[in-house]
């Protein structure tokens, strides 16, 4: 009796073994990379957005972007098997830093090998939300040095036109310093973005004169940034985290803050609206509805396509 | 596509070895916690782990894993403590301690809209293992089966009538509360890497699977380990072909063969 259950369970062990395999076949797909001259694997959107511009028309240099661009913010990535991989075979692996990579700490320390471009090296940050103590045992057990200190921080810096121009410049150099044969095509690809740039900065400034100390309340950090560009002045920051919604005893906060200054926009994205009509319903407040940036179509220029928008929709309700 | 492909990186070599590790681990425990109707039990020591990160966090502890695990013990002797008082019936007692403690945790990581910081914990992540850990891993198997042929018989014997276990001599209460000791220990040590949801999931699936067809202590013990072992390598490997998490591919080739060894019942007269 014991043999003839040992091996039904062996024939149902080789059946399920089978049908998985067959399974891998038909839906699954095999992971080894064709190998690009030099892979430049970004962390995420904004990232992916700004290596696409900036390795424009160079040669020999793949980009690929290791989250998918619907992903958005990546405080709760899940790394898949295949992201693993991708970083396996990247030859620099481009993040936005500032914190904003949080979940990938561990991966990079094991990667020990894989070199880390840091966009946001030497912008300086707005303040975070709240302090957040995350993966201690490895920070402690490996301090590299860079980056752990600005934790607190606010990590989304490309939200403001200036910063973001900066970022440009750190990822040009380290990316002339990797792979200097290619030094001339680097410096004309972004010289060609930093035109566009500079021309999306005119815009900020126009709109900084409508939009000139307007009392805004935001529900996503990203957002402080744009405001900060455009001078507007932030009475509360409500973080909007996939996971947590605002708490009563937040939401009468921003009401009795917003009835006292009057006059105020919220800034909040488009998908989050159910918490800005609540609350509009309750004040006089107006509601702008942004875009984080942090998701988009595979279009290089997505970034100045969508802090267009943005500016022109607060140009529109502050008209 | 290649079969063996997946063995060119060390992130998965050594997601294999950890799954290697664990799921043995866990077609043991499984067995005396089908057969000691703790599945709940355990259920609820796994979702304390919030709890337990929760406390970590506030006390700035800097390795959570610690006050996890401190948190985690005194749960598990909270719980057994109150199970054997008859009060209310324990389903209803392990229900209300779960609930609390998801409750506690969730509240105090969610200050400051930081959850999602931490909801990693409820999926879990074997692909990011390093070699240390695996080693820690190591050695609660070897502390797991060192206790197994100690305390076996005794566990079994208070599983199967407690008031005849104690007449004959064995510290009930001792070994009672070591097991759930030990499967706190294992719990927290491996929910980084498995994750809340799907933790009792590879605990009790291979335990209950073996059960449909083993007739006897061998029987259980040898299939429950089996399964465990052949759902973890398949799950892991399926997962890397089909680009989905994990965990949870384990977790669907257990209940496979779960419905399939409860399908087959009939055929073996168990």
């Amino acid at each position: 009796m014991f043999k003839k259950k040992l091996g039904f369970l062996a024939g149902v062990m080789v059946l399920l073994s089978l049908a998985g395999y067959l399974l891998c076949l038909l839906v699954g797909d095999s992971k080894q990379l064709k190998k690009e001259e030099f892979l430049l694997v970004t962390s995420f959107y904004p990232m992916y957005v700004l290596a696409e511009n900036l390795t424009d028309g160079v040669a020999g240099v793949g980009v690929s972007n290791l989250t998918e661009n619907q992903t958005g913010c990546l405080h709760d990535y899940q790394l898949r098997p295949e992201d693993m991989l991708l970083l396996e075979h990247a030859d620099a692996f481009l993040i936005n830093g500032a914190g904003m990579e949080l979940f990938m700490e561990k991966v990079m320390q094991k990667n020990a090998a894989l070199t880390v471009v840091d966009a946001s090296h030497g912008v300086t940050l707005l303040e975070g939300e709240g302090h957040h103590h995350h993966n201690h045992e490895e920070e402690e057990a490996e301090h590299d040095g860079h980056g752990h200190e600005e934790h607190s921080g606010n990590g989304h810096v490309w939200m403001d036109v200036e910063r973001y121009r900066k970022q440009m410049d750190n990822v040009t150099q380290e990316l002339i310093r990797l792979i200097p044969e290619q030094k001339e095509a680097f410096q004309r690809a972004s010289a060609a973005y930093e035109k566009k740039l500079v021309k999306l900065s005119e815009e900020v400034a126009l709109v900084k004169n409508l939009a000139s100390g307007t009392p805004v309340v935001i529900f996503h950090e990203a957002f402080a940034y744009l405001a900060e560009s455009l001078g507007m002045e932030v009475l509360m920051s409500v973080s909007l985290d996939e996971n947590t919604v605002p708490s009563p005893g937040e939401r009468a906060e921003i009401i009795e803050e917003i009835k006292y200054h009057g006059n105020v926009l919220i800034l909040i994205e488009e998908a989050n609206r159910k918490y800005a009509d609540n609350i509009m319903a309750e004040t006089d407040a107006k509601t702008v509805y942004l875009d984080p940036l942090t998701t988009g179509e595979e279009n290089a220029d997505s970034y100045l396509l969508g802090m267009q928008k943005n500016l022109d929709a607060i140009r529109n309700v502050l008209k | 596509m290649q079969l063996f492909e997946f063995l060119n990186y060390d992130f998965m070599k050594n997601a294999l070895l950890a799954v290697l590790i664990i799921t043995p681990l866990f077609g043991m425990l499984g067995t005396l916690i089908v057969n000691h109707r703790m599945a709940f039990f355990s259920d609820a020591l796994g979702h304390s782990a919030f709890t337990g990160m929760a406390i970590g966090v506030l006390f700035g502890i800097g390795n959570t894993s610690v006050s996890m695990m401190l948190f985690a013990v005194v749960f598990a002797l909270l719980l057994n403590y109150i199970r054997h008082k008859n009060i209310v019936s324990s389903d209803t007692v392990i229900s209300v301690f779960s609930s609390l403690s998801v409750a506690v945790g969730l509240a105090i990581l969610s200050r400051n809209g930081n959850f999602s910081k931490y909801s990693a914990l409820l999926v879990g992540d074997i692909l990011s293992i390093t070699g240390k850990e695996i080693i820690g891993l190591l050695v609660i198997l070897v502390i797991t089966v060192v206790f197994w042929c100690v305390a076996y018989n005794g566990l079994h014997s208070i599983g199967i009538n407690q008031s005849l276990a104690k007449s004959k001599g064995i510290p009930v209460a001792l070994l009672d509360n070591a097991f759930v000791v030990l499967v706190a220990l294992i719990v927290m040590l491996s929910i980084r890497w498995v994750g809340i949801l799907i933790i009792n999931a590879l605990l009790i699936l291979p335990a209950a699977a073996a059960r449909n067809i083993a007739s006897n202590n061998r029987e259980y013990h040898l299939f429950s380990v089996m399964i465990s072992v052949f759902s973890g390598v398949l799950g892991l490997i399926m997962s890397y072909y089909l680009n989905v998490a994990a965990g949870p591919m384990l977790v669907l080739v257990a209940s496979v063969i779960f419905f399939i060894t409860f399908l087959a019942r009939r055929l073996f007269h168990v």
